[in-house]
């Protein structure tokens, strides 16, 4: 009989100690290939088209986020132009008239038509003295707008060949919403005007 | 298998080959830890594969201060035990898959008989006292540390290893006994 491992336990330890150490196993060779390829899919991820999930959600995010700006941008775009000229024109009571007489309402109007870059800054101080005079309705607007004719009659000259093409556009072929509304809108600041001619 | 720094300084800025050098230099002696700790030899390759993508991505936190093969070598038990303590399931193992004929011998003082005999012997061990025969006894870990790493008391430790101590003590007396009856 020969006794092959230890039966107690003081060798026990020491026999497996040194019997186990430094002991190497040949692995299979495909492991390699499949570290390889998990690697590979590991930094994969760093690819800019990868979707992470964190991405994923950021990216949707920022989508969103984009989309309010537009929306809000877009609308606020919008927005200064109504509410420009409401400001001068506050006043609704005589709509029709300003429909019948197109001539003497685009005389005055067509300055801040003509160039919109000095349409904001003049709407402030020009339209200010302005808008008194619409509260009046008829009889103060009468002063402003005989003064401009008079300052500027050669802005009198152009002005009136614009207004008759207006009209003539409209019937051909602006039929978006904006410029419908747009002009509808001015047109409703001619009453102001109107009774000038008078 | 020493690595040297130059080698992990080339994978860490990529090279492939140099990961492939590395993992050729580890890939024996973490193998053989990976099998003391399970009688499957899939399971075995699982946790060497993932250890090594361990190590690989985490190689730029290696700082140099000690040896490369002992931080390889705690990334692979570390990633071991947490196995473990994912599944739980430290069941009493005493019978043994037959991995050990697939095994390819490479190195170590014992023939390959008897270093399968070993492996199949810590394997009948339950899987508790397995882990801390394994960390204590070849591993060389303190029973503080091996508290620390399964979350147990130092003394629970103690316990378990003078238990898997007799255990095995049993496990040779029975195969001495057979062993001797095939000789005679």
């Amino acid at each position: 009989m020969q006794k092959k491992y230890p039966e107690n336990i003081a060798e026990l330890e020491s026999f497996y100690r040194t019997s186990l150490d430094g002991i190497q196993i040949e692995p299979p060779a495909a492991l390699w290939d499949r570290i390889e390829a998990s690697l590979d899919e590991k930094r994969k991820p760093k690819g800019f088209f990868f979707l992470t999930y964190k991405r994923s959600m950021f990216i949707s995010a920022a989508a969103v986020l984009i989309a309010a700006i537009g929306y809000f941008a877009i609308k606020n775009s919008d927005n200064p132009s109504e509410k420009n000229i409401p400001a001068t024109t506050v006043d609704s009571a005589t709509n029709e008239k300003i429909q019948t007489s197109p001539e003497a309402g685009t005389i005055i109007q067509d300055s801040p038509k003509e160039n919109p870059k000095a349409f904001k800054g003049s709407k402030t101080k020009e339209q200010t003295p302005e808008a008194p005079a619409t509260t009046e309705n008829s009889a103060l607007p009468v002063t402003p707008i005989v003064a401009d004719t008079t300052s500027a009659k050669t802005s009198s000259e152009i002005t009136p060949t614009i207004t008759e093409e207006k009209p003539k556009e409209k019937s051909k072929e602006k039929v978006s919403f904006k410029d419908k509304y747009r002009k509808n809108y001015q047109d409703s600041t001619r009453p102001i005007f109107v009774p000038e001619k008078k | 298998m020493l690595v040297r720094e130059e080698l992990i300084h080339k994978s860490i800025s990529g090279d492939q080959g140099a990961n492939k050098a590395i993992y050729q230099a580890l890939a024996g002696s973490l193998f053989a830890i990976c099998l003391r700790y399970t009688k499957n030899r899939a399971e075995a390759e699982d946790w060497l594969q993932e250890s090594f993508i361990k190590i690989f991505t985490n190689l730029k936190n290696f700082k140099f201060e000690g040896s490369f093969d002992g931080w390889a070598k705690r990334i692979t038990i570390n990633h071991i035990i947490s196995d473990f303590k994912k599944k739980k399931n430290l069941k009493n193992a005493y019978d043994v898959d037959d991995y050990t004929d697939q095994l390819g011998f490479v190195d170590g003082g014992l023939s390959k008989l008897e270093y399968e005999d070993l492996i199949r012997f810590i394997n009948l061990l339950p899987e508790g006292k397995k882990l801390i025969f394994n960390l204590s006894v070849i591993e060389g870990y303190s029973h503080k540390e091996i508290g620390e790493m399964l979350n147990i008391n130092e003394s629970t430790s103690r316990a378990q290893l003078t238990k898997a101590k007799d255990l095995l003590i049993d496990i040779h007396k029975k195969f001495n006994l057979v062993h001797a009856e095939k000789v005679s």
